[in-house]
């Protein structure tokens, strides 16, 4: 197993590692269970490792379509395999679609409107600091087993305000206007070198 | 069923600073780019991932009558998950 070499990998690595973490503790206060630190490295592992992967299927798809951007089609060519994910991803892409188009056009307005409208009834729903809403149908299926993941008890998941504070205030980022993607700040200059 | 979905909504992410530099090297190296709706999809894909590890190794502690998630029980699950991937 190679070691991270650079500094840089460092970085990012300790970065998945900790918000492998956040959805692990997540996870593990809706379900009732606790993760070790063992189980939570190894998941970030499996995650990096997935992740080189997909990168060079990415490209490689992009490559094939004879683009040099790797698309929205070219991350849904990756989960074509697992039909519920498959099903998840492409609602995402729709919504992630649709809040782009809505954040730029914004000189005529019925038009808008009529995108907005569809997404609106699931926004109202959710906390205003989380934008991770569940557009799917029934809920994602992965595998033959998950069906059993169902009969879990479904924990009070912790208040997100709570959660983003504790995030902003151990990895040092701004706690700007609550977003779902954080600001994730790499700074490069000043990382001290570990010789 | 309802449970997954529970699972799914509402839950931190990796940011997406971090999967773009993350994937930035392997992208170089093959001389394509990626935009930034496809780095939040790919986040996306990532955090599944993420949960789905997570929820089946938790599943299989709880039938073993563990609320701690050990290694063993995330071995087990583990070849599965990635066919399953």
């Amino acid at each position: 197993m190679n070691h991270t070499m650079t500094v840089e990998e460092k970085v990012i690595s300790e970065a998945m590692h900790y918000a492998v973490g956040q959805i692990c503790q997540e996870v593990g206060e809706k379900i009732g269970v606790k993760f070790t630190p063992e189980v939570m490295a190894t998941i970030a592992n499996i995650v990096s490792t997935q992740l080189d992967v997909y990168a060079d299927d990415l490209a490689s798809f992009a490559r094939h379509a004879r683009r040099t951007i790797v698309s929205t089609e070219d991350v849904q060519l990756i989960v074509r395999r697992n039909p519920s994910l498959k099903a998840h991803i492409e609602d995402k892409a729709v919504e992630y679609g649709l809040h782009q188009t809505s954040e730029k056009g914004l000189k005529k307005k019925k038009p808008m409107q009529a995108k907005i409208s569809v997404c609106s009834p699931v926004r109202e729903a959710e906390d205003e600091n989380s934008d991770q809403t569940d557009v799917g149908t029934g809920g994602l299926k992965i595998g033959q087993d998950s069906a059993a993941v169902g009969t879990m008890p479904n924990e009070i998941t912790v208040p997100p305000k709570d959660a983003e504070a504790a995030r902003v205030k151990a990895t040092g980022a701004k706690a700007g206007p609550s977003t779902v993607w954080p600001d994730f700040q790499l700074d490069f200059d000043n990382i001290e070198t570990i010789d | 069923m309802s449970g997954d979905s529970d699972l799914l909504r509402d839950g931190f992410s990796f940011p997406t600073k971090l999967i773009s530099a993350a994937i930035q090297r392997s992208l170089d190296g093959h001389g394509v780019k990626i935009n930034a709706t496809s780095t939040k999809l790919l986040a996306e894909v990532c955090r599944v991932v993420t949960i789905e590890a997570a929820a089946r190794s938790a599943r299989e502690a709880l039938q073993e009558g563990e609320r701690q998630v050990q290694l063993q029980h995330l071995e087990k699950i583990l070849a599965q998950l990635l066919l399953d991937l």
